[in-house]
């Protein structure tokens, strides 16, 4: 039997972070790798652990994004909160969000298996690790993680580029 | 030997290759500038794709509402505080004297010796309670509070008011829950009214007031002499109503304090 309690201590925060950089939202992530340790649970052997549970998340969140029904959901809330309070964000959160939101704009650009692949990377995990996570050949890793960091850091570049394009043409 | 491809680069990097293949790609950065640019070129990419994606981790927490504080967000709440408001509109006070005196309005050192009724009849009221004889005699139960003060009714006019002018003033709210699980009418604290007389016919009417929308009547019991007031946001008719309700049931009060005292 799967020791999950020594699992979620090890795995959790780079599970949870990798899980909210791919959604975009921290409560999902945690409810995604939530499930996720459950389906360990289940498990009576995990050879790879991590790989396995990268593997188990993503297909978790494939699976949602194919309901699409918590989307709508969280859509639909969003929405209303927006109507219930609109706060004003400091300046150094608001410059924080833009960030954000750029990023999330590049990272929603790239390839799923290349942004999964590149969020697997940076939580650590190996070449083979995320072969096995995203059914890969090994060898086609690096120029999977290759390619998904250039286009990652070209795109985002090219909309910070436009957006201070859009200040300069603001304040003139 | 032909130039390293981005994702051997990106590999050797990563610490993915073999110490063999790593030795091969190594001694070729340190010939080839146009590689060692490329492997310069990578490293930036991987540092800045990193430092992207840690601006994803600005996830402001609770995008998604946990849970919405209950205020009032609950149809039910709206219901409860709804009926609430509406028997509070309806409720009735009855306040006799043991003089001929106001009860509202004078303030009496013989508080002992008043009697505050409270009568729950009303028609909002209705839906709360069966509209039998039975039941509504229940529910306007009269009582005295020197006699029975162990209510609630009775508890909050004692509480709340100052003790010189706690006649015919009683916290109707409280009442709300008993009348829902209303005793039948023989266990409730009866009257034991002195008056002897059974009197027939409904008493006059002797005054009759409005003031902020609460009506006012004003009688003489028949039986006792005293002055009793009626009031209630509620037509005169419907008081009118209640009146005689109350008069019966004081009557048949001291029909049984009579036949068993």
């Amino acid at each position: 039997v799967t020791d999950v309690e020594r699992l979620f201590r090890t795995y959790n925060a780079a599970l949870v972070r990798y899980l909210t950089r791919r959604l975009g939202d921290r409560d999902w992530a945690e409810e995604v790798a939530q499930e996720t340790f459950v389906r360990a649970l289940r498990q009576t052997s995990i050879q790879n652990e991590r790989a396995w549970l990268f593997a188990v998340a993503t297909n978790l969140v494939r699976d949602e994004a194919r309901k699409d029904m918590r989307r709508r959901k969280h859509l639909a809330l969003l929405a209303e909160q927006e109507r219930d309070e609109v706060v004003e964000p400091e300046e150094t959160t608001l410059e924080r969000a833009q960030d954000a939101a750029m990023a999330r704009k590049a990272v929603d650009a790239l390839a799923e298996r290349d942004r999964l692949a590149l969020l697997m990377r940076e939580e650590g995990l190996d070449y083979n690790e995320i072969a096995e996570a995203l059914q890969l050949s090994p060898g086609s890793v690096g120029t999977t993680l290759s390619r998904a960091r250039r286009r990652l850091v070209e795109s985002y570049e090219s909309l910070q580029k436009s957006r201070e394009e859009r200040e300069k043409n603001a304040a003139s | 030997m032909q130039h390293l491809d981005e994702g051997t680069i990106h590999a050797w990097l990563d610490g993915a290759l073999s110490l063999d293949e790593a030795a091969v790609v190594e001694a070729h950065v340190a010939e080839c500038p146009q590689c060692a640019a490329a492997v310069a070129e990578a490293r930036g990419f991987i540092a800045a794709s990193s430092r992207i994606l840690t601006a994803l981790d600005h996830v402001p927490r609770g995008v998604v509402p946990v849970a919405r504080p209950a205020r009032w967000s609950n149809p039910a709440m709206w219901r409860a505080a709804a009926a609430v408001l509406v028997v509070a509109a309806g409720s009735l006070v009855v306040a006799r004297n043991t003089g001929n005196r106001s009860a509202a309005t004078e303030s009496s050192p013989t508080a002992a010796k008043s009697e505050a009724v409270t009568a729950m009849p009303s028609a909002p009221a209705a839906a709360a309670m069966d509209s039998s004889a039975q039941t509504s005699v229940a529910a306007g139960s009269l009582q005295r509070n020197s006699v029975a003060p162990e209510r609630t009714t009775a508890k909050r006019a004692t509480t709340q008011v100052p003790a010189d002018s706690k006649q015919g003033l009683v916290g109707s709210i409280p009442q709300i829950a008993d009348l829902g699980k209303a005793a039948p009418p023989s266990s409730q604290p009866s009257i034991r009214a002195t008056d002897n007389s059974a009197a027939a016919a409904p008493a006059p009417i002797t005054a009759v007031g409005t003031a902020n929308g609460v009506t006012t009547v004003t009688w003489t019991d028949a039986g006792s002499g005293n002055v009793l007031k009626l009031s209630g946001r509620l037509p005169l008719a419907q008081l009118q109503q209640i009146k005689i309700r109350i008069e019966r049931e004081r009557e048949a009060a001291a029909a049984a304090a009579k036949k068993n005292p």
